[in-house]
């Protein structure tokens, strides 16, 4: 037997002579088997996520000790693929990690010490498919049963011992969800061998072989037989209702309107003390540290930076464990079938549906859920067209257009908030048809899916998920989008210029009539000072004299140079957007009076002193706010999982183009009109 | 991609040839049919095969329409006795877009 103990002990450069290499054992199985649960329970939250490079494939791996060996474990878990042969693009992930041509990020190509095969007890026939082909990789192998428990409930038994010699490798019952058998990994691990057994090539043979070898290990059900048919039948009524194109239809909206209100309620709480935690750091860094570059930087730059991202997190956090929750329960596989067919002629199919409605929140979390895409070319649409989603940074514009737009009739304001929604949507579908007609060709692959067996979630599996996704964020927030947010911060805060004379002249008035008593006087006078101070230093930063340098793009669509600069400046984040023309019209950020604040806005002059605000250009605004990308950290994330930079650059030109013919014409066709 | 084979004429003379059997979208919800052959891109030929739906693999047809769901039973019984008792214990479920429920050719068993 050749052992898995003569092939460890080996080291790796880079880990010191004495650092002993790590013992790599990649799982492999089919999709369903439960195969992620059982990697996050051997690894606990010990593990991390990234992509295999070069590809928009997740990687995940997790170290466990091993005190009976002197070196740690390395799991990769593997891409769930139901053969190995099959031209997808997760299945030849598979291949090359176990021919040691494919690494996790910073780990040496080598091919795995071990190989896990998961399979699904209650699906064993179908499984040992993967196992045949896998067994004839000739890797040191051990093979998990997994939802062992629930395979006995049905009234299958199972050959453990028959099942290990056919195979030529362990073989050890476990249940991953209940935690059970998982203490014979280790022991397991150590007879990992390579299997004496070499099954057939051929797909036939591969077949009939799957078809001997659970005949031979299986004995049939006896009285629960009828017990499960019953459970059939209502599985059937129940598939029935959440797949019918009204009921179904019914339910799932259902299900997501209770999506969104728990993310949005349950939400606001967190993000308001994250919030505040990091204005406070920022007053606490700016009041530590003497005056100066180093203070505004810290303050400024980091701490507000970190904190404008990171107060989505419990957005994200709720979202991802909530999805988790639908998907363990075996609710999702069936509502992707339901809005299926209102996708498919997008060239999208339902599994495009949770990151599209994800986005809406925020689109961070719903292009990092494209990864459950299978279709490559379908993940990257997705990932392409999810920033069209009008996400939770865009309302702030919509109320202040809307209001702007149509003071005083509430009603007519929330038809053209929906009216956002529902563009956003429109140019998601247009753009990802038109990113399938071109640069993503090829015909959309009719949806096959494995419907997974109803079932209560597992909550550990969805709190290490939501771990997971939250902690690959906060490190993308500290990391690429702190460095991208400190740019437009810096280009809004320098350089620093002396107020204009006008201020000291405000300032002056305002001191000698508190001088003499008339304090109501001089209030409004110091008001002006600072307004003036505010939008003098803001046309005058860099931010600023780019906003007017490039007002002759941005002067088709109407908007003036304040206009541009609250676009410009807005370029990292949307919501900025409100704040800066806060401070360019009224020289304060402060909505504690918000009816007068929008009074000064929609009253707004231009320097010329017509309106900034008309109709035309209010819509032009609205529109080019729907469509445009103004948000560097989905740029980052884009290129991340899309697993290059073009397609970030690409969705950021698109974006853009499409946003500023769209605002264009609008302005265009309402000036036509009559409108002002 | 392959276009499904057209429908024999019922007053067609009867040949001596195996039955090419008839769509999977034709089936009733309850009845149960050997799969002998599909007629669509290869890859997603392979894909239901790897997922179960093999070539003489029996079914049992859950829900008729869009989508079309369906349990794979196992081809051959793990013992004597009542196959389908036996077999229904050891299925799984795999739901189709009506496009590949159309290609899909059976032969209906009960």
């Amino acid at each position: 037997m050749n052992k898995v103990q003569a092939s460890v002990g080996g080291v790796t450069p880079g880990q010191g002579l004495l650092a002993p290499r790590a013992f790599r054992v990649a799982l492999l199985g089919n999709p369903n088997t439960g195969k992620t649960t059982l990697f996050n329970q051997l690894s606990g939250l010990r593990h991390k996520t990234s992509n295999f490079p070069g590809t928009t494939q997740e990687a995940r791996t997790g170290l466990l000790r091993d005190p009976a060996r002197d070196q740690p474990v390395e799991l990769i878990d593997l891409p769930g693929v139901y053969s190995l042969e099959l031209d997808l693009h997760e299945a030849d992930v598979c291949r090359r990690v176990l021919a040691g041509t494919l690494a996790p990020p910073g780990e040496p190509a080598r091919a795995p010490d071990a190989l896990l095969i998961v399979v699904d007890a209650t699906n064993l026939a179908r499984n040992l498919l993967i196992v045949g082909e896998a067994l004839r990789r000739r890797l040191p192998t051990i093979v998990a049963l997994n939802m062992h428990d629930l395979a006995r409930k049905r009234g299958l038994h199972f050959d453990i011992d028959a099942l290990a010699s056919i195979l030529g490798c362990p073989v050890f019952p476990c249940s991953a969800r209940r935690g059970e058998g998982l203490e014979s990994f280790r022991s397991t691990l150590e007879q990992a061998q390579v299997p004496h057994v070499t099954p057939p090539g051929s797909q036939d043979g591969l077949e009939a072989w799957a078809r001997e070898t659970f005949a031979a290990v299986v004995r049939p059900a006896d009285s629960h037989a009828a017990d499960s048919l019953r459970a059939h039948s209502f599985t059937d009524r129940l598939d029935t209702a959440v797949t019918h194109p009204v009921a179904g239809l019914g339910i799932f909206l259902l299900v997501m309107l209770g999506l969104f209100w728990t993310i949005f309620s349950l939400a606001a709480v967190p993000m308001d003390l994250i919030d505040g935690a990091f204005s406070w750091l920022s007053d606490f860094v700016r009041a530590a540290l003497p005056e100066g570059i180093l203070a505004d930087f810290l303050a400024g730059g980091v701490v507000n930076g970190i904190g404008g991202t990171l107060v989505f997190l419990p957005q994200i956090c709720i979202l991802f464990f909530l999805i988790s929750l639908l998907e363990d329960t075996g609710y999702l596989a069936r509502a992707a079938f339901v809005v299926n067919r209102y996708l498919a002629p997008f060239g999208l199919s339902g599994h495009a549906f949770v990151p599209l409605l994800a986005s809406h929140a925020c689109a961070l979390p719903g292009i990092m859920s494209c990864r459950a895409i299978p279709d490559r070319r379908e993940r990257l649409a997705a990932i392409l067209v999810a920033p069209f989603a009008s996400c939770s940074a865009r309302i702030p514009v919509y109320v202040l257009l809307t209001v702007i737009l149509f003071p005083g009739r509430p009603v007519i304001q929330a038809l053209a908030f929906a009216a956002c929604y529902a563009l956003g949507i429109a140019a998601a579908l247009l753009s990802a048809l038109i990113a399938r007609r071109t640069l993503l060709r090829g015909a959309s692959r009719p949806m096959a899916l494995e419907l997974p067996t109803y079932k209560l979630p597992s909550l550990r599996t969805a709190f290490v998920t939501t771990f997971e996704r939250a902690w690959v964020f906060i490190r993308n927030a500290g990391t690429t989008i702190l460095a991208i947010c400190i740019v437009p911060w810096w280009l809004g805060e320098y350089p620093h210029v002396q107020p204009p004379p006008r201020v000291a002249e405000l300032r002056a008035q305002a001191e000698a009539l508190t001088a003499a008593g008339q304090q109501a006087a001089a209030r409004p006078l110091l008001a002006d000072a600072d307004r003036l101070q505010a939008s003098d230093a803001g046309a005058r930063s860099f931010i600023g004299r780019i906003g007017r340098t490039v007002q002759p793009v941005f002067e088709p669509l109407g908007f003036d140079w304040k206009l541009s600069v609250g676009v410009v400046s807005s370029f990292a984040a949307r919501e900025v957007f409100v704040s800066t023309m806060r401070i360019m019209v009224t020289g304060h950020d402060d909505d504690s009076d918000d009816d007068s604040m929008m009074e000064a806005l929609r009253t707004a002059t231009r320097d010329d002193g017509s309106p900034i605000f008309t109709a035309a250009t209010s819509w032009s605004l609205l529109v080019y706010y729907v469509l445009a990308m103004q948000c560097l950290p989905t740029l980052a994330v884009t290129a991340r999982e899309a697993g290059s930079r073009r397609w970030a650059f690409l969705q950021l030109g698109w974006m853009f183009a499409l946003a500023y013919a769209a605002a264009f014409l609008v302005r265009l066709t309402l000036r036509a009109a009559g409108v002002p | 991609m392959m276009s499904a084979p057209s429908q024999p004429s019922p007053n067609a003379p009867a040949d001596t040839t195996p039955p090419r059997g008839v769509p999977l979208s034709s089936l009733s919800a309850g009845q149960v049919a050997d799969v002998c052959e599909t007629c669509m891109d290869p890859r997603d030929t392979a894909m239901l095969r790897a997922m179960g739906l093999a070539p003489a693999a029996t079914i049992r047809l859950c829900r008729q329409g869009e989508p079309c769901i369906l349990e794979v039973l196992l081809s051959e019984p793990p013992a004597a006795g009542d196959g389908l008792c036996a077999r229904a214990d050891c299925r799984c479920r795999i739901g189709l877009t009506r496009y590949l429920a159309q290609r899909v050719k059976v032969i209906r068993v009960r």
